[in-house]
């Protein structure tokens, strides 16, 4: 870590060049950083335009709200919010896709035990099949670790809306994974 | 024992996130030009706001200097309406004055109760008949003033001042500004309109106005340049300019406040 910061000898100095416009600063935290947010934006938006653009934008944005950033947390969690943030922007442009309010739970059955084997890259291609609606709930909740009141103020949905979209979410990955098995 | 399904998927949700926590994507080279670009872009748009504040706030001073010029080219009445009002308000101010015990002097009792025999001295006690046979006598002269009741010793006998004509020659120079006040209000209204004519002001001709527009933009100019400016020589003797010259000089300060407020903003 200490390497990717040169010339900077601290995280902390880093932000503080990063607030005061420093351009070489602001290379660092990209390249620290870029890989990781360009995942969890694709892990939202799919392969394409709309996670690039989600990633350009969410950068812009902390370099300019750099000023913001108090250091309670790490300063990569904060980054990736601004990501999740840009990336659930960039789904209600295209469409509301949370406008079902079911408040049916689905029984789950039990995901086997091959599964906790997969790959990075099987378990993205997973979550990336899935409908963008579940996705963004399966991501929110299961990877990012939002509380289902989180989601709700996040989307503008309620809580029984995001558990039984999330309760779709797992069903379709169960069936998913069955013929991945298969 | 079995485990329940939301056991199963927390078990496996928290495997996922830990495989994708430190996932990396490839990134295109491109993204961090465009950013760049962008950043420069927020740059130059900061920079030639701040060059042109300096700009903005000639224009804006420009702009006022014509503005104030042409307002009073198009009244000529405004200097004279200024002064009245300056007049009124200095009225308005010394209007309530009342004469304490203690404020008068005795060269001054000694005079009024010379001069005028239903004078009392303060320091004399006086019986309440007295005041209603006063009261009662025959109306008095014209330049005569209404006697003031003295209202701090509500408890005391009431004592009445000298009249005003006898106050006015022998009264030490200490007390011009309440002989003022006493005259505002005892005048009959014809004489006060009379008084009123002789001390209005008569606008003097345009050309002393336009000289005094152009010493004030001057000393707004050498303001500016942040050399010391002395307004009081934009007087030059006569009071009655004073109250203009300040209000010029207050509306180009707050006029100036509120433009670099809103370019601010």
């Amino acid at each position: 870590m200490s390497k990717t910061l040169l010339p900077f000898k601290s995280e902390q100095e880093l932000i503080q060049a990063c607030q005061k416009q420093d351009r070489r600063a602001q290379q660092i935290v990209y390249q620290v950083n870029a890989g990781k947010m360009m995942a969890v934006c694709k892990r939202y938006l799919g392969v394409g335009p709309d996670a690039e653009d989600a990633l350009m934008e969410g950068f812009m944005k902390v370099f300019s709200k750099i000023d913001n950033f108090q250091g309670q947390g790490s300063f990569e969690g904060w980054i990736r919010k601004i990501m999740v943030n840009e990336s659930l922007m960039k789904i209600r442009k295209t469409a509301n896709r949370y406008d079902q309010d079911i408040n049916e739970t689905y029984d789950i059955a039990h995901p086997e035990d091959a599964i906790m084997h997969l790959g990075v890259e099987e378990i993205q291609n997973l979550i990336l099949e899935l409908p963008p609606g579940y996705r963004t709930i399966f991501n929110l909740y299961a990877i990012e670790g939002y509380s289902h009141i989180e989601i709700g103020d996040m989307l503008q949905i309620s809580e029984g809306t995001s558990k039984s979209q999330l309760s779709r979410a797992r069903q379709l990955l169960q069936s998913k994974l069955k013929e991945l098995q298969a | 024992m079995k485990k329940s399904s939301g056991d199963n998927w927390d078990s496996l949700e928290k495997n996922w996130r830990e495989k994708l926590d430190s996932h990396k994507e490839e990134v295109p080279a491109a993204i961090w030009n465009q950013i760049e670009k962008k950043l420069d872009e927020k740059k130059g748009k900061a920079v030639p706001f701040i060059i042109h504040r300096r700009q903005w706030s000639w224009a804006a001073v420009l702009l006022i200097s014509f503005g104030v010029g042409w307002w009073q080219l198009s009244n000529p009445n405004a200097l004279v309406d200024d002064s009245k009002m300056a007049n009124h308000i200095q009225t308005e101010i010394n209007a309530p004055v009342q004469h304490l015990p203690n404020t008068s002097t005795p060269e001054l009792e000694e005079i009024s109760s010379s001069t005028n025999p239903n004078v009392v001295s303060h320091s004399e006690p006086m019986p309440s008949h007295d005041i209603h046979s006063n009261l009662n006598q025959e109306p008095r002269n014209t330049t005569e003033s209404i006697p003031v009741i003295e209202e701090s010793k509500p408890n005391t006998n009431p004592v009445i001042l000298a009249d005003n004509r006898t106050f006015e020659k022998e009264k030490p120079a200490s007390l011009a500004k309440e002989e003022s006040v006493e005259m505002l209000i005892d005048i009959q209204p014809s004489q006060a309109n009379n008084q009123e004519k002789e001390n209005s002001y008569v606008p003097e001709p345009s050309k002393k106005r336009h000289s005094l527009f152009a010493r004030v933009v001057k000393q707004l100019r050498q303001a500016i340049d942040g050399e010391p400016v002395d307004w009081q020589t934009l007087k030059q003797g006569d009071p009655k300019l004073e109250n203009s010259i300040h209000q010029v000089a207050n509306t180009y300060i707050k006029t100036e406040q509120v433009v670099q407020r809103t370019f601010q903003f």
